[in-house]
């Protein structure tokens, strides 16, 4: 083997790569900063949120916002502040699981898909192609129908209904590592398929699966969030920020906005968040792909 | 009389880590009909200079000295002067044509939108110029290749396209950029050829950009060599081959396998070439030169006519060089 | 190119069979299923039960059903709704035009506004630029529920300018109706077109053979239009056709958030009432109406690139 360069296995380099994201640009990383701040308030909901966010008063019914309630009440005189900092921790559980279980799914059959090739390969472009028929939200509604309304239906339904998004970006950058001239090498001294898929592609497509599940996690956030604004998804009287939406609609026609504005603009600035980033992250590792 | 003169041409890109000099002194000119070469390893400038000349540079870039075509300023030029200028004056072909040709639209398209949009032409009469045209560089078969795609046709056929569009418009100068490196080398010969004969036919002045000193000393009139982003060395081409001046040409003409002598390994100029953003005070070629001296690196040459015969060279010690090219340090 | 458009119709058939065999089974294994709707809670003898189910073919087997229902939808007879006691299709039909409008109205925002946004871009400097990938990154991450309460709380309540709720009678009040609805259901459709636009036009800007178009002399006008537009033409078609291809799915959450009387809303309220008959039914029409469309952007994909050739499947 003539060049060693190419033969050395690029995940090596994944090290650097992690140590390179402290230079996003000023956006990027301010968006980084809001991931940051939601995860944490969604950990420590129960020590930041200043009152109990299931707690009935009918008497703060649509309350303006004032020392007692910060934002105001909602409809049935609950703390708004505090259901909302409670609401991110349903908003984030479920595309977490979402995006963890899809992710791992679909990396798994597009890297044995790419190694193995041929009817395999073809076999499973298929099913992904008409899975791919369903979108995501018709598949959750249909699962709803199905398992009766909840986010655990939901919640499943995606985890089927986005394996195609990741599986197909998977496999294409997995056939492009397995035609690598280090792969080569790896066979070449006798590495076994497994190990070599595991070892070197496993590594090389990880970056790309981060990105995609960073970018599916905003969509999968949006979907979960659509189903409980729809009355199936998290049931009341849970926070959840698509129920707050759809709650707040009787405030809205009444003058007061601030539940169904609130909770919408949250749900906007975790998506851009996670959009941002994850487009960060897969033009990072595009770039580095051509390099 | 010049047809295009370039007149100590300096060309930087403005970048957010601040300017990058691409080009540092580029002099030479080009007489009409006259073939002149432009030779230089990768990243000297050849190509930028060329993209001067035709008015592209990249938008925030910088530019100083001067671009003359037939006694006009090519970077005083007015917009719909500089579009007049490209429509009828020069023309450019380029190493890799099927990056320079629309991919969506087909070879007819190709040929005749210049025509069409630049002369008003009817779309038959183009047409008709444009199957004249191919013929003439040599394609087979011209009026269905008008209707083909580029990616249905190969590299040298590309090449051919590009040059048959290039002559559509008449132009009197053809900038042709490494026009044959992509190409294998039977391919090269014919594009060589083609060149050749529609240059004399013509009158054509062509400027011809490569990286292989010995095929443009053989096809040009004269043979400009650069290095750094500057030109190092213009001589006549027999001139330049029989007796080359700048240690650089000459390391280059050594570094040529020759049929008569086998080496065991070809002696290349030591080290690496240097991009011109990195160029030291004085000559960028100080490092790798085995005539340096210290005087070379802290004051920088200037072209300088050469003592006997025409031509010029940038090199502190030419005339010592030229008396015995083997003194070294 | 008829050996392509058989193959591409070919694999529509299987992915529509497959598709249709998926919803219908779904739904056949659900628990409680109709016959407990049917029983509505009372409890029967075993005997009676099974009369029921004979009554309504549930007792068929899951092939013999599966196939009376498609070989029913394919002759235009899409079963009975056991809610409304009534034929789906008399369901279905008079809220059909409602849907249409809505995904047709927001396909023309999307295109026509995504594209305009995406060409001024990539075209203008860096001031246009940065609030056209400004606004698109932020539609993008607007779910068209939180757009419509907030198109609503703006326009709807604040100016008055548009209804809060209903579709509307006669056309131009429906568009009038629908005008909310459908920006609310664009915006983030808006997003992707106008990003997939900026970006396109500016990579073909920087292609070579844009440089050699101008290096000829040809008028700058002359360059955008015959050769960046029509380069980028070829991502912005799939794109946009992939969008107006997910807006069919997103009628389901606009028409409920505003209360519009459409087969989206109308299948919300089916999963809630488990009238499973509707269901299916909706969501074979939402299914096969987003493949087809993709189908068709795949098949115009192919028209608008030479390069692909048609002899074989596009990788």
């Amino acid at each position: 083997m003539s060049t060693a360069a190419a033969v050395a296995a690029p995940h090596q380099r994944i090290f650097a790569r992690v140590g390179r994201l402290s230079r996003f640009g000023p956006v990027t990383t301010a968006m980084v900063v809001v991931l940051a701040l939601i995860v944490l308030v969604a950990i420590f909901a129960p020590w930041l949120a200043p009152r109990d966010p299931l707690a009935v008063n009918l008497a703060d019914t649509l309350a303006p916002p004032s020392a007692r309630h910060w934002l105001g009440a909602d409809n049935s005189g609950r703390d708004l502040l505090s259901r909302l900092i409670w609401g991110s921790r349903t908003a984030l559980i479920g595309p977490l699981l979402v995006v963890a279980i899809a992710g791992t799914a679909g990396t798994l059959i597009a890297i044995v898909s790419a190694w193995l090739g041929g009817a395999v390969d073809a076999v499973v472009s298929r099913i992904l192609d008409i899975i791919f028929a369903f979108p995501g939200i018709l598949l959750a509604l249909v699962a709803t129908a199905v398992l009766g309304a909840g986010l655990q239906a939901a919640i499943i339904a995606l985890c089927i209904g986005y394996i195609p998004y990741i599986a197909r970006i998977v496999r294409s950058a997995a056939i492009r590592e397995r035609d690598a001239v280090y792969v080569q090498a790896c066979r070449v001294q006798g590495l076994t398929g497994a190990a070599i898929c595991l070892r070197h592609l496993l590594p090389n497509v990880a970056p790309i699966v981060i990105a995609q599940m960073t970018v599916s996690f905003g969509y999968a956030l949006v979907d979960l969030a659509s189903i409980s604004y729809l009355g199936l998804g998290v049931q009341a009287p849970t926070p959840d920020w698509g129920a707050m939406v759809s709650a707040g609609q009787q405030g809205l026609l009444r003058g007061n906005p601030t539940e169904s504005v609130c909770a919408g603009l949250l749900i906007v600035l975790t998506v851009v968040a996670f959009t941002v980033v994850g487009d960060r992250l897969s033009d990072r590792y595009e770039m580095g792909a051509a390099r | 009389m010049t047809l295009l003169r370039i007149d100590h041409l300096a060309v930087s890109l403005r970048l957010r880590a601040g300017d990058r000099a691409i080009l540092r002194d580029v002099t030479f000119d080009i007489g009409p009909g006259e073939a002149v070469g432009l030779v230089g390893e990768s990243g000297s400038g050849k190509s930028m200079t060329a993209r001067a000349i035709a008015g592209l540079l990249p938008s925030g870039a910088r530019l100083t000295g001067d671009i003359v075509f037939d006694g006009a300023s090519v970077p005083g030029m007015s917009r719909a002067e500089l579009r007049a200028y490209r429509a009828r004056d020069i023309a450019m072909i380029h190493q890799d044509p099927s990056a320079h040709i629309n991919p969506v639209r087909t070879v007819g398209d190709f040929l005749t939108e210049a025509l069409r949009t630049n002369s008003g032409w009817s779309k038959a009469k183009a047409a008709a110029r444009a199957t004249d045209l191919l013929g003439e560089v040599g394609l087979s078969e011209p009026a269905h290749r008008l209707r083909q795609y580029p990616h249905e046709l190969s590299g040298g056929m590309l090449q051919r396209v590009m040059i048959a569009a290039a002559l559509a418009a008449e132009p009197r100068l053809l900038l042709a950029d490494e026009p044959t490196t992509a190409l294998d080398v039977t391919t090269q010969a014919e594009i060589m050829a083609i060149l050749g004969e529609l240059r004399r036919d013509r009158g054509l002045a062509v400027l011809f950009i490569t990286h292989d000193l010995e095929l443009a000393a053989a096809t040009c009139d004269r043979t400009a060599v650069m290095y750094a982003g500057e030109v190092v060395e213009d001589q006549p081409s027999t001139g330049l081959h029989a007796h080359p001046r700048h240690p650089y040409t000459i390391a280059l003409l050594h570094s040529r396998p020759t049929i008569e002598s086998t080496a065991d390994r070809l002696p290349a100029p030591p080290g690496t070439p240097l991009p011109a953003y990195e160029a030291p005070e004085g000559c960028a070629f100080t490092a790798r030169c085995p005539y340096a001296v210290d005087q070379c690196a802290t004051d920088h040459p200037v072209l300088e006519p050469l003592a006997a015969g025409p031509g010029r060279v940038a090199c502190l010690r030419a005339a010592e060089i030229a008396d015995s090219p083997e003194v070294a340090q | 190119m008829i050996g392509f458009l058989v193959r591409r119709l070919a694999g529509l058939v299987v992915t529509l069979l497959v598709t249709s065999f998926v919803i219908f089974g779904a739904l056949y294994i659900a628990p409680g299923g109709p016959l407990a709707y049917l029983l509505g809670g009372r409890s029967v003898t075993p005997k009676v039960a099974a009369s029921i189910k004979h009554q309504y073919h549930l007792d068929d087997p899951f092939l013999v059903r599966y196939w009376s229902w498609l070989s029913g939808v394919l002759h235009g007879d899409m079963g009975r709704s056991l809610i409304f006691r009534q034929d789906v299709w008399g369901l279905l039909a008079p809220r059909i035009p409602t849907t249409a409008l809505l995904i047709a109205y927001a396909s023309v925002l999307i295109i026509v506004g995504g594209v305009a946004a995406g060409v001024a871009g990539g075209l203008g400097g860096r001031v246009v630029d940065g609030v056209t990938t400004f606004v698109s990154t932020v539609s993008i991450a607007v779910p068209s529920f939180v757009a419509a309460i907030l198109l609503i709380a703006v326009f709807a309540i604040q100016l008055e300018w548009f209804p809060v709720f209903g579709s509307g009678t006669g056309f131009l009040d429906r568009v009038w109706h629908l005008t909310l609805p459908a920006v609310a259901l664009a915006v983030i459709g808006f997003g992707f077109v106008a990003r997939i636009t900026r970006s396109a036009i500016r990579e073909e800007r920087a292609r070579e053979h844009v440089d050699t178009a101008r290096g000829r002399g040809l008028p700058e006008r002359y360059v955008v239009r015959r050769h960046v537009f029509r380069n980028a033409l070829i991502p912005i078609t799939t794109v946009s056709g992939l969008t107006v291809a997910s807006l069919i799915a997103g009628t389901v959450v606009v028409e409920s958030a505003f209360g519009l009387g459409g087969i989206g809303s109308f299948l919300v309220q089916a999963v809630t009432t488990k009238d499973f008959a509707i269901v299916q039914d909706i969501s074979l029409i939402l299914v096969v109406g987003f493949v087809l469309v993709n189908t068709l952007v795949d098949v115009l994909y192919t028209l608008i690139d030479p390069r692909i050739s048609l002899t074989r499947r596009p990788a």
